[in-house]
């Protein structure tokens, strides 16, 4: 009598089709006779099917996965349109705590932007020679579309709107577990939200709290095992800071982080708004959210906005109305203004590399 | 450069059938949003969403090479009609669906169930079972009966001192495997009457 193993795999070599002609003859003789071998024949065909089942599905997701990631691209980064404000009329002021707004075309303006921003992406500031450069690289892309429309008008006419809209923008951590602060205008309407970089990878958060009026929205991070980010290497500087003064970003106005650099030319923003600076950085759609540095390091603001009819003035929040707000959110002291000077002194490719950690691009799904 | 002609669904599912790669990434592209949103309005997370997607996407093409396969409906529809099934079925398993709707914004075909069902059962038995297992079960039974390595290939990766070892570890990992494959198999289907019950 033959144990177990023994005879599993008799069974198994079976069902690869390996006995010898002499033992397949026994075999089917046995099988014959007993409903008990018969069944874990059954049984192993079984298996054997489900192993090769999942071996051409495997290869099949395989496939997929990689389709995704070459398409990726094209389905999550329609980047946030930076709020572009236009007309003479949208204007708000603000004396001392008391505000007032008269905002009539700001809200519109936001959602005038795909046309808007798509020239604005495409002739934005550059010499000249980059502008041909870009023209060039546009007409690739009319064509490109123009046959994939056509191919597309084949499989549905009216497919192109989807449900689901996604924009990108940029954001940062201000506390070590897991604050991060945008502008509101990025997360406004979010169903799913993510944040991610290379240092953190990719994280759900959610909108704490959030103020049109000043386009600011507090996020946090919503994942059970989240570590906590790096040390948040900056202070939040609570003076104003002067015209002429240096200042930086770091933004995601594409996939990769981009640095930008000019000075403060104003020490109000757009039709004189005090909550906010002009500065001299070429921003794009996506930069939205981005923290504005001075050449110590220190957050002086967040990027808001460009005016649409004078090319490099964008517009950043103080860090003055973004502490005050903080606080007056602020009950439980669950967020503490960060105070670190781990960036004065170093040169600015120093800054940086620590700064990197602690900006991410902010992906919103409508 | 190719010139890009206008093409027809009918076209499109033969270029699918064929194996073209282009076409299926093109209508992977197309139809992703329609899909996923219909998960994340339905309590689904964007991993699970992507996910269902992609699954969604691997039944359709295995029905596609079903024989006999023909579609009475626009290649959008059918995509949601596959995928909220799935996710209806995934909704069952975490048993988080009640007696809720669901949030539609498309038309869906109810399907019978057939083939692709029961591959979709299969698959994920074993990938069930296979998670369970632990190593280095799991890893040996990958590697011969999926990756179709030898069993010397295995001794010498495993290091076990000679064949009749490893093949005595193949042999006790594969009954483990056995009974929780058929456990999740047999326990887990959720049948087409309970997907319609709601």
């Amino acid at each position: 009598m033959k144990n177990s193993r023994e005879i599993d795999e008799i069974i198994e070599r079976y069902c690869f089709g390996e006995l010898t002609p002499e033992e397949l003859r026994i075999f089917e003789q046995w099988l014959e006779n007993d409903p008990q071998l018969s069944a874990s024949v059954n049984d192993f065909l079984s298996l054997k099917n489900a192993f090769e089942n999942y071996r051409e599905r495997l290869a099949l997701k395989k496939k997929i996965e990689r389709i995704h990631e070459e398409v990726e691209y094209d389905l999550f980064n329609a980047p946030a349109p930076l709020k572009v404000v236009k007309s003479a009329r949208a204007s708000r002021v603000i004396f001392g705590k008391e505000r007032s707004y008269f905002s009539i075309a700001a809200a519109i303006s936001i959602f005038l932007l795909s046309a808007v921003s798509l020239s604005l992406w495409i002739f934005g500031n550059g010499s000249s020679k980059n502008q041909n450069a870009y023209r060039e690289l546009r007409r690739e892309v009319e064509k490109i579309k123009k046959n994939q429309k056509e191919i597309i008008k084949g499989i549905n006419a009216d497919d192109v709107k989807g449900d689901l809209k996604q924009f990108t923008g940029t954001g940062f951590a201000i506390t070590k577990n897991g604050y991060v602060l945008t502008s509101y205008h990025v997360v406004q309407d979010a169903k799913q939200i993510y944040i991610s970089n290379e240092s953190v990878g990719q994280l759900q958060a959610e909108v704490v709290y959030s103020d049109k009026s000043l386009d600011l929205a507090m996020l946090k991070v919503k994942e059970d095992s989240f570590p906590g980010f790096k040390e948040i290497p900056f202070a939040l500087k609570k003076s104003i800071s002067d015209p002429g003064e240096k200042v930086f970003t770091l933004g995601f106005p594409r996939e990769d982080l981009v640095f930008g650099d000019g000075s403060i030319s104003s020490y109000t923003g757009f039709e004189g708004d005090t909550t906010a600076y002009q500065i001299s950085i070429p921003v794009n759609p996506g930069n939205s959210g981005g923290p504005l540095f001075d050449n110590q390091g220190n957050l002086i603001g967040i990027i808001s906005g460009k005016n649409e009819s004078a090319e490099g003035a964008s517009f950043a929040v103080k860090s003055k109305w973004i502490s005050d707000y903080i606080n007056s959110r602020n009950d439980d002291n669950a967020v503490l203004l960060p105070t670190n000077k781990l960036l004065i002194g170093v040169d600015r490719a120093t800054q940086i590399k620590r700064l990197k950690e602690v900006v991410f691009m902010v992906r919103v799904f409508n | 450069m190719n010139q890009v002609q206008p093409v027809a669904e009918i076209q499109v599912l033969e270029l699918l059938q064929a194996g073209d790669d282009k076409t299926l990434k093109l209508v992977y592209r197309q139809n992703y949003q329609t899909v996923v949103s219909f998960i994340l309005n339905n309590g689904g997370s964007l991993q699970e969403a992507k996910d269902t997607y992609q699954e969604t996407i691997i039944v359709f093409c295995e029905k596609l090479k079903q024989d006999g396969f023909e579609l009475n409906c626009s290649i959008k529809t059918f995509l949601y009609s596959i995928g909220r099934r799935l996710w209806l079925k995934q909704l069952k398993r975490k048993s988080r669906f009640t007696t809720e709707e669901l949030n539609d914004s498309e038309d869906y075909l109810p399907f019978e169930e057939d083939k692709t069902d029961e591959r979709e059962e299969q698959f994920y038995a074993m990938n069930q079972a296979l998670e369970q297992l632990g190593e280095p079960c799991r890893s040996i039974l990958k590697d011969f009966y999926i990756n179709g390595n030898s069993m010397e290939e295995i001794t010498q990766k495993f290091g076990y001192t000679n064949a009749d070892n490893a093949k005595n570890q193949k042999y006790k990992c594969l009954k483990r495997l056995k009974k929780s494959f058929f456990e999740v198999f047999n326990n887990g289907l959720v049948t087409n009457e309970e997907l319609q019950r709601d």
